[in-house]
């Protein structure tokens, strides 16, 4: 029971963090890869913040703005110029992330992490079990994915998608893409953020190893075998991966065994994916409501 | 015949000067095109015409010289702030949104006041729903109302192309400019671009056609400018400029002085 509580939780967490990264590479169809430093630094805020006496239902929020504030500072050198500029910022800005977490022990807790994170607090009642967070949590990432679905769906939406097929011509016909991009960016990152306070005050232990580039490429692996672009891809994907994957501890394999496999099986998947089927389990077209002439 | 009074330009260039590695792309070139007109531009490959457009429209940013439109100096305005202004071009090679529906291409221009962030909760579904049907209208005009959702890259070429002008008359720009609209496109298709065209001017709106078609141009056109080597060469009436030596020259090179 505890297992299954555990995971659920973490599949929501995944569904916030890919959702918001299907924005930008569904969506704008922009690469980049500061997802997980967006949610490191979120769940560092959320947990130094509550360490500090600031109550969860504040630090969550401002675990939220750090983190597009983050996200909108990058943004504005790498947005404004045409080509895969976001994609290396970002790139580095993990690496910094993780070792500015790693190195600066006293502040950070360094390599060690930050333990004994308070559990999710709201109006004085402290959500001290699993079942508790998890409904907590089932409310939160059902608001956020609203916001996700109804950005997908709209004609706003539909702009990012003209933007990531042609930007010249959406630009011709008036969009200020630049605009776009930077209200994504910004959005996507402070999702980011919020799913890393989800997960510091669930699992109450964080170290920097949550910025992990390996970290990065799992969601990558997610997001892409659901399939980018179709809101339902965010959601399939985890399950598929995280159900698969941890249900893999069942089985009697030696426990020692079981990471190595699922790495092995990840390297797999993901490129039996990318040959058969690039689009994902959901594909683009089939998120769109037919059209009948 | 030619009457005195003066009518202000709807587009003007002032020594506009495009200059890419030392090569003169666009070089100071001037002219004016009239309100409610159809001109052409026109000139040998490489003259600059295309280049010319990516100016007009701040797809490109120019070296030096100036661009007024409606008397408002747009030289150094973002291209979706002049599209804003009413300005809509094709494409040389047809730029539609490939992997979405005609009609979605259509609503993205059509939804145009509806596509703030603002608007993900606030919806005026009545107002969407009416836009919707005026896409299907533009759809029809162009015979493609039962491809509606058929994505735009597995359209025919010629109906790519159509869709992309009807894309940019949705704009409701003043000024369209068209990058070879007759290239590659049968005579039926052709006679259909040639009507959606004299509708635009019918309905007070400029037009301005690069194009290689001579038969096309001279039989539209109300007025042609020619470019040669980025240079405004000539303009004239249709008939004018097909006579004209300078043009003839441009085209077919000089004719070399013979020996005897």
């Amino acid at each position: 029971m505890g297992f299954i509580v555990h995971n659920l939780i973490l599949l929501l967490i995944y569904f916030v963090l890919v959702g918001s990264y299907n924005l930008m590479l569904g969506s704008l169809g922009i690469l980049h890869f500061g997802q997980v430093a967006f949610f490191a630094l979120g769940a560092y805020t959320s947990a130094m913040l509550t360490l500090a006496g600031v109550p969860f239902i504040i630090a969550l929020p401002i675990a939220m703005a750090v983190s597009g504030i983050m996200g909108f500072l990058i943004g504005i050198p790498c947005l404004r110029i045409k080509g895969h500029y976001l994609a290396l910022a970002t790139l580095g800005l993990s690496e910094v992330i993780r070792l500015i977490l790693l190195n600066s022990a006293s502040f950070t807790g360094g390599p060690i992490g930050i333990r004994g994170i308070p559990k999710p607090e709201i109006f004085g009642i402290t959500l001290s079990t699993k079942p508790e967070i998890l409904l907590l949590y089932a409310l939160i990432t059902f608001m956020a994915l609203a916001i996700i679905y109804r950005i997908m769906h709209s004609p706003y939406g539909k702009v990012l998608e003209s933007i990531r097929e042609d930007e010249v011509a959406a630009e011709s016909l008036g969009k200020n893409i630049v605009n776009y991009k930077m209200q994504i960016f910004t959005i996507t990152s402070s999702l980011a953020g919020l799913a890393g306070s989800m997960y510091a005050h669930s699992f109450t232990y964080i170290d920097p190893s949550l910025a992990k580039i390996s970290a990065m490429n799992y969601l990558l692996v997610l997001l892409i075998t659901g399939g980018a672009g179709n809101f339902w891809g965010a959601i399939i994907g985890p399950i598929v991966i995280v159900a698969g994957f941890e249900s893999m501890r069942l089985l009697p394999i030696p426990s020692e065994l079981v990471g190595t496999i699922q790495q092995i099986l990840y390297g797999l998947l993901f490129i039996l994916i990318i040959l058969f089927r690039p689009q994902g389990i959901c594909s683009r077209q089939y998120s769109r409501k037919k059209i009948t002439a | 015949m030619h009457s005195m009074k003066y009518i202000q330009p709807i587009l003007k260039l002032e020594n506009l000067t495009k200059t890419f590695d030392g090569l003169h792309a666009v070089d100071h070139c001037s002219f004016a095109i009239t309100p409610n007109t159809i001109t052409g531009l026109i000139g040998p490959n490489g003259a600059g015409k295309t280049t010319t457009f990516d100016l007009i429209t701040g797809t490109l940013e120019e070296t030096s010289g100036k661009i007024y439109f409606k008397d408002e100096d747009i030289t150094h305005l973002e291209a979706h702030k002049r599209a804003r202004l009413g300005l809509a071009r094709t494409f040389q090679i047809v730029r539609l949104f490939p992997e979405l529906t005609a009609l979605e291409n259509l609503l993205i221009v059509l939804h145009k006041n509806y596509q703030n962030l603002s608007h993900i909760f606030f919806k005026p579904q009545g107002e969407l729903k009416r836009l919707h049907d005026e896409a299907r209208e533009y759809l029809k005009e162009i015979n493609l109302e039962h491809h509606a959702g058929a994505l735009a890259k597995n359209l025919s070429y010629g109906q790519q192309k159509l869709l992309e002008i009807m894309r940019s008359v949705a704009t409701g720009a003043e000024l369209f400019l068209l990058d070879e609209p007759a290239a590659g496109v049968n005579p039926t298709m052709l006679r259909h671009i040639e009507k959606i065209i004299l509708y635009l001017k019918s309905r007070g709106k400029t037009v301005l056609i690069v194009e290689h078609n001579m038969p096309f141009i001279m039989g539209i056109c109300d007025h042609v400018i020619v470019l040669d080597q980025g240079r405004h060469l000539v303009e004239g009436r249709p008939q004018d400029i097909q006579k004209n030596q300078l043009v003839l020259e441009a085209y077919l090179g000089r004719r070399r002085p013979t020996l005897l």
